[in-house]
């Protein structure tokens, strides 16, 4: 997506909220319906249940409409919807769970230059390795193509804390591939 | 693996999106409007719920005050006598003469 696309979509963001706030039921269903796909995902990669995964991701949607009147103007509606799934998902991992669930079997997109099963299997181990920071600026970076900014509001870190915490994650992760590979 | 590949390789292990499900969006509607329901009628029902307790406290609490009871009232089986209590009951007495005040004496057995 071009960044003069994503600016559009921003803002298209923000007109459905003030259409929301204005009592516009239309609003509503079009923000669910836009950013469901990636929460539910994002829900999934936390709980590993598809069904927990829906839950959790309705739920987010619902307190993310109700606390709208303190929703900040100058935040994507995304990165609110977002930070609040990513607080509600370790919560109840860490009721239910001591760590982070490991990500499991996904199905990869197709891309021509695809890495190889064996070689995504040992990156998807190492992913697991890393520290929950780390892991989380890798996860909300790569597979959900956030911006730094946006995985800083997320994560609760300055823009700078969210690039030094996926360049140390890369670094990892390479030492981790490499290891494997002695 | 260089850094680039790393990250072209963590692009492939996101899953898939799942669909457009209207059903969720519908879902999502319906748990939003039935909370938003449920506040509408939290505040009238605390203070209902306030009150009732309150009049409760004021008929049963420890220590409760009836009116019939209160240490100055006249005990409710006076209350009738209390309206003659202004009359002076010397008064039809001295219209009497000597006798009439003996037979009246007499049939109250001297009491009066």
């Amino acid at each position: 997506m071009s960044a003069a696309l994503k600016v559009v979509a921003v803002e298209d963001d923000r007109e459905l909220v003030e259409k929301f706030r204005a009592g516009e039921r239309r609003a509503f269903d079009e923000l669910v319906r836009r950013h469901q796909g990636s929460i539910q995902r994002l829900s999934l990669r936390f709980l590993r249940d598809a069904e927990e995964a829906r839950d959790l991701a309705q739920r987010a949607f619902v307190q993310a409409f109700e606390r709208l009147e303190t929703f900040r103007g100058e935040a994507s509606f995304r990165t609110w919807v977002y930070r609040i799934t990513v607080n509600l998902a370790l919560s109840q991992v860490r009721k239910h769970r001591p760590t982070l669930e490991p990500l499991g079997e996904t199905p990869a997109e197709s891309v021509e230059d695809r890495a190889d099963d064996k070689t995504l299997s040992r990156l998807r181990a190492a992913v697991e390795k890393l520290p929950p920071k780390q892991r989380m600026c890798v996860e909300l970076r790569s597979f959900e193509d956030l911006s730094f900014r946006e995985v800083a509001e997320i994560v609760g870190c300055s823009e700078d804390a969210a690039k030094v915490n996926f360049h140390h994650a890369l670094k990892r992760l390479r030492e981790l591939m490499g290891e494997e590979v002695r | 693996m260089n850094e680039k590949e790393i990250e072209r390789a963590l692009k492939q292990l996101r899953g898939p999106l799942p669909d457009d499900d209207e059903l969720f969006v519908a879902q999502v509607r319906k748990r939003y409007e039935a909370r938003k329901l449920g506040r509408r009628w939290r505040l009238p029902l605390a203070t209902f719920a306030l009150a009732a307790a309150a009049a409760l406290l004021a008929l049963v609490g420890p220590h409760p005050v009836i009116p019939s009871l209160a240490p100055h009232a006249a005990p409710s089986h006076l209350a009738d006598d209390a309206d003659y209590l202004d009359e002076d009951p010397c008064e039809l007495i001295g219209e009497l003469d000597h006798d009439e005040v003996l037979r009246v004496s007499a049939q109250y057995k001297n009491g009066v």
